[in-house]
């Protein structure tokens, strides 16, 4: 084996790692500091995370809580409706879900503040 | 365009000017409004030259975007926002979205009209190196000047009006559309490429410089399957860009997103087929001789692509792997320093860290391999944050 097949084969094996570990690990993203979620809260929440990451990290919903549930139903319309977002009607629900119990579960979030 | 052109343009915002005019009074008294922003503070370092400015606007560059959008009612919301880089203040968005349906929306403002999925993500906090792909570059790849920047420079600006919409043809399954008219790209009068500075300068006025706008079209099927999503689209945008209305181009472009629970697969390939002006005495202006048939050829082909893995390895850390290029192909100017068949490849390596709450640390390394110059490398170390 030559030197520079060894080395793509180097990197071949380390990108197969890094996706093996991306798709195994499941991150807290949107339930990061968010006590004891229920079970469904936190398969919405999954689902949530997979969307959103699609067009922006989860960090910026995450630095959105204390905007209400009001504006957050507006935005979850607003990014269903972005093209190629991949969010169909039911699963604006469930993400919905998710992130009223976001607001909810943020004691340190007041009203139009995070 | 056409007279009859026109007309369908001029129909078409009328439409959206009334409707929203007849949106729902019943819930205008409803009134949500949202801030949002992001600043990005990027140094890039060019390692391979003792003065990198000389290649490049290296050193550090400010991005920073901040919006407001209102929701007046159900159905119609007006966005604002201001964006501040290399260029100074400009206005990125000032537009009314009126949404019919899911299948009909109206969009009539200053707006980034729909060209691919690179533009969507466009927002440095939004995607996660600290520079955009070639074919999208709006002067942060090297040798800017030679190369006239990308394809398309992202985000494009533009006055005029977009129609959209998505229809589910099952809850896994949807088509997205838009077709729009804007003011399109411009250049003085016997231009052999768009000059991007007329597009943003206050001295040539925000408005279109040939009474013609520019129409473009993209399109793309969604399909979700298990844990996986597949997106594949296409898009075109044609007109003229000479004060004239002389000088034609054409740009065509494919995207295919491939998402695997959180690992994203992104590839775009898009091209541009744009007429030069020959001017009086060719054989001057033009580095190269006629064809065969004794004629010059007035159109020079530029074509792009990108192909970026993203792979978050952990709630903080993301890994990125990228490889784009660009290619142009055509005549060249006297001047110019590219050739009749110019190349560019250019391969990252990037990670970005989560700091705290929405700010990130993004570290990247680039390997340019360009056909008419030295190679080079540029290193980008960014904060990026959302607000």
């Amino acid at each position: 084996m030559t030197r520079s097949n060894r080395r793509a084969a180097s990197l071949a094996t380390l990108i197969t790692a890094l996706v093996g570990a991306s798709c195994a690990d499941t991150p807290r993203g949107l339930l990061t500091g968010a006590p004891n979620p229920p079970p469904e809260v936190t398969q919405a929440c999954a689902l949530a995370n997979t969307k959103c990451a699609r067009c922006h990290p989860i960090d910026r919903v995450v630095v959105s809580r204390g905007i209400g549930m009001g504006r957050w139903q507006m935005y979850v319309e607003q990014m269903r409706l972005k093209p190629s977002s991949g969010i169909s009607v039911r699963d604006a629900d469930i993400i919905f879900r998710c992130l009223r119990f976001v607001e909810e579960a943020c004691t340190e979030c007041k009203q139009g503040h995070s | 365009m056409s007279s009859v052109g026109r007309l369908v343009v001029m129909c078409t915002a009328a439409v959206a000017i009334a409707a929203i005019g007849a949106g729902r009074p019943a819930r205008a008294d409803k009134l949500e409004r949202n801030f949002a922003g992001s600043i990005q503070l990027d140094y890039m370092a060019v390692p391979t030259d003792s003065i990198g400015r000389k290649i490049a606007l290296d050193a550090a560059t400010v991005e920073v975007s901040l919006k407001v959008t209102q929701d007046f009612g159900d159905n119609v919301t007006a966005s604002i926002k201001l964006c501040v880089a290399c260029h100074g203040i400009e206005a990125g968005m000032a537009f009314f979205d009126l949404r019919v349906a899911d299948e009909l929306s109206f969009r009539v403002g200053r707006f980034t009209p729909q060209f691919g999925s690179f533009p969507i993500r466009h927002d440095p906090a939004n995607h996660r190196t600290a520079d955009k792909p070639l074919p999208y570059d709006m002067g942060r790849m090297l040798r800017f000047s030679e190369w006239n920047m990308g394809i398309l420079p992202s985000p494009w600006v533009d006055n005029g009006v977009e129609l959209s919409g998505a229809h589910y043809f099952t809850d896994d399954v949807r088509l997205d559309y838009a077709a729009y008219a804007v003011g399109g790209p411009r250049a003085a009068a016997d231009a052999t490429d768009f000059a991007y500075k007329l597009s943003r300068s206050g001295e040539a006025y925000y408005v279109d410089n040939n009474s013609r706008p520019s129409l473009g079209a993209n399109a793309a099927l969604n399909v979700v399957t298990g844990k996986a999503t597949i997106t594949a689209g296409g898009s075109g945008m044609f007109g003229t860009y000479d004060p004239e209305n002389k000088l034609h181009y054409q740009i065509a472009g494919g995207h295919l997103m491939l998402q695997f629970a959180r690992v994203f697969l992104r590839a775009e390939y898009l091209a541009r087929r744009t007429e030069m002006a020959l001017g009086s005495d060719p054989a001057q202006r033009f580095k190269y001789g006629p064809g065969k048939d004794g004629k010059y050829d007035p159109y020079f082909l530029k074509q792009g692509f990108y192909t970026e893995l993203e792979l978050p390895a952990t709630d903080r850390l993301d890994f990125i792997l990228r490889w784009d290029g660009l290619r142009r192909q055509g005549n060249v100017e006297r001047t110019s320093e590219l050739r009749s068949d110019s190349a560019v490849l250019r391969y990252t390596a990037g990670a970005s860290f989560k700091l705290r709450g929405a700010t990130r640390l993004k570290l990247s390394g680039e390997f340019y391999d360009f056909s008419d110059f030295s190679d080079e490398i540029a290193i980008h170390l960014a904060v990026t944050g959302a607000l």
